[in-house]
């Protein structure tokens, strides 16, 4: 790449400076929704229908009480999912990890016409929408 | 021959297939390739569970086709396709084009651009709900109202999401391009828009390639934000019956499976429509730009 000096003589050029200016608004629009959402998430239920996009005030103003129904609605306690979906996504990382680093290694040292086809099966199976398989799995 | 069999007998790896090979291939068999065949068998059945299929042939196909529902769906998804793989490796190409000249605060740019992308479908789907219907509701209307909303709306959830992701692809592609080519072609006089066009873009085409392919099926694929966002309304009512407006393919086949038991024959066979689809579109449009790669 280059030396420091001059990609620092880069950065200071008044176009490039525009264009931090430019693209400082548009991140700033693009991390919008985010803020809105996490806005929304301390008013009450009403309050988020009606002024969406209005800073929640004395009267909407809902503090901590939908995290504490998010924690604890329904009969499936929250942090109950996200110990599953935890289990699940450390267990099948390490799984998915060791089979397919061994197949991937034997595929690629061995070149028979078995290796071939398992090798263009799963190629394949990226192309196949979810619904193909939806019902009969 | 003679001497591939002895290659052959004397490759010691052969002996440690089971070991290697099996497990990926076991779960690959019973987690696609099984659903996947039976799917294509039950395409031609009549069924409400797996188990009790009987034959029909081509009665499902008949159905599937004579389904207006159907063809509104695939024109629907055919221009959301369209228009969404344009817009977002548009913009995708162009933020990279921008983050990869060494502008002050790239780095905070190119986290703040792909984060969407670590937010789930359905969440998303209905993030943007709340917001358009914020909005909308200062016109005394809504996203669930009118077609074109949910149509635009969806477009616009698209590339909010994907534009991030699109972005790193082209980025690792515009850092591969040769420092010499560009400085020779400066030294020739070539102007900004001549680089662009005739180093920039024949050397970034691998990219190019992969995220078209991506966009393209992601697009083609979509489910999730659909299910979302306007699940299909408006409703228009025509003597076939019930259309709904903004409903994608995927949508469909669910739709047709879980709203009426007597058509999962039907809802398979869509399914295997589709699955033939995106795969010929796939195979198009790889055939088509992989010609435009160049070597290096």
């Amino acid at each position: 790449m280059k030396s420091k000096d001059f990609t620092l003589d880069k950065k200071n050029k008044p176009s490039n400076i525009i264009l931090t200016i430019v693209f400082s608004a548009i991140s700033l629009i693009y991390v919008l929704p985010v803020l809105v959402v996490l806005m929304n998430s301390f008013k009450f239920n009403e309050y988020v229908n009606s002024t969406t996009f209005e800073l929640p005030n004395a009267m909407s103003f809902a503090g901590f009480n939908n995290y504490i129904k998010g924690m604890t609605f329904g009969n499936y306690p929250f942090f109950n999912s996200v110990f599953y979906s935890f289990t699940i996504t450390i267990l099948s990382t390490i799984l998915i990890l060791l089979c397919t680093s061994m197949c991937a290694w034997y595929l690629s040292r061995v070149d028979n016409f078995i290796c071939k086809v398992v090798y263009y099966l799963c190629v394949f199976s990226m192309v196949v929408p979810f619904q193909m398989v939806m019902f009969t799995l | 021959m003679k001497d591939r069999k002895r290659i052959k007998r004397l490759n010691p790896l052969r002996a440690y297939f089971p070991i290697f090979v099996l497990p990926t291939l076991a779960a690959f068999i019973i987690g696609f390739l099984y659903p996947f065949i039976k799917g294509i068998y039950l395409s031609f059945c009549t069924f409400r569970t797996t188990s009790d299929a009987k034959w029909v042939g081509l009665e499902n196909y008949i159905k599937a086709f004579n389904d207006e529902g159907f063809f509104h769906a695939f024109w629907y998804t055919a221009l959301f396709t369209l228009v969404s793989v344009i817009v977002i490796n548009l913009f995708a190409f162009m933020v990279a084009y921008v983050l990869t000249r060494g502008i002050r605060g790239s780095n905070t740019f190119r986290t703040v651009f792909f984060m969407p992308n670590l937010i789930g479908g359905i969440v998303l789907g209905y993030i943007w709900q709340m917001i358009f219907d914020g909005i909308l509701r200062n016109y005394g209307t809504s996203i669930v109202l009118d077609s074109r909303f949910g149509f635009w709306g969806l477009i616009i959830l698209m590339a909010w999401q994907q534009i991030g992701y699109m972005m790193i692809i082209y980025i690792a592609g515009l850092q591969s391009v040769p420092e010499e080519l560009n400085e020779a072609a400066k030294i020739d006089g070539a102007n900004g828009w001549q680089v662009l066009k005739n180093i920039t873009i024949p050397t970034v085409m691998p990219s190019i390639t992969i995220c078209t392919f991506l966009t393209l099926t992601n697009s083609f694929k979509l489910f999730d934000q659909n299910l979302a966002l306007t699940n299909g309304a408006p409703i228009a009512f025509t003597a076939e019956g019930a259309i709904k407006q903004t409903e994608m393919i995927a949508l469909n086949i669910y739709n047709t499976f879980y709203t009426n038991a007597n058509w999962r024959g039907v809802g398979q066979a869509k399914a295997v429509l589709f699955f033939i689809l995106v795969a010929a579109i796939a195979l198009i449009q790889l055939r088509f730009t992989r010609k435009r790669e160049v070597q290096q």
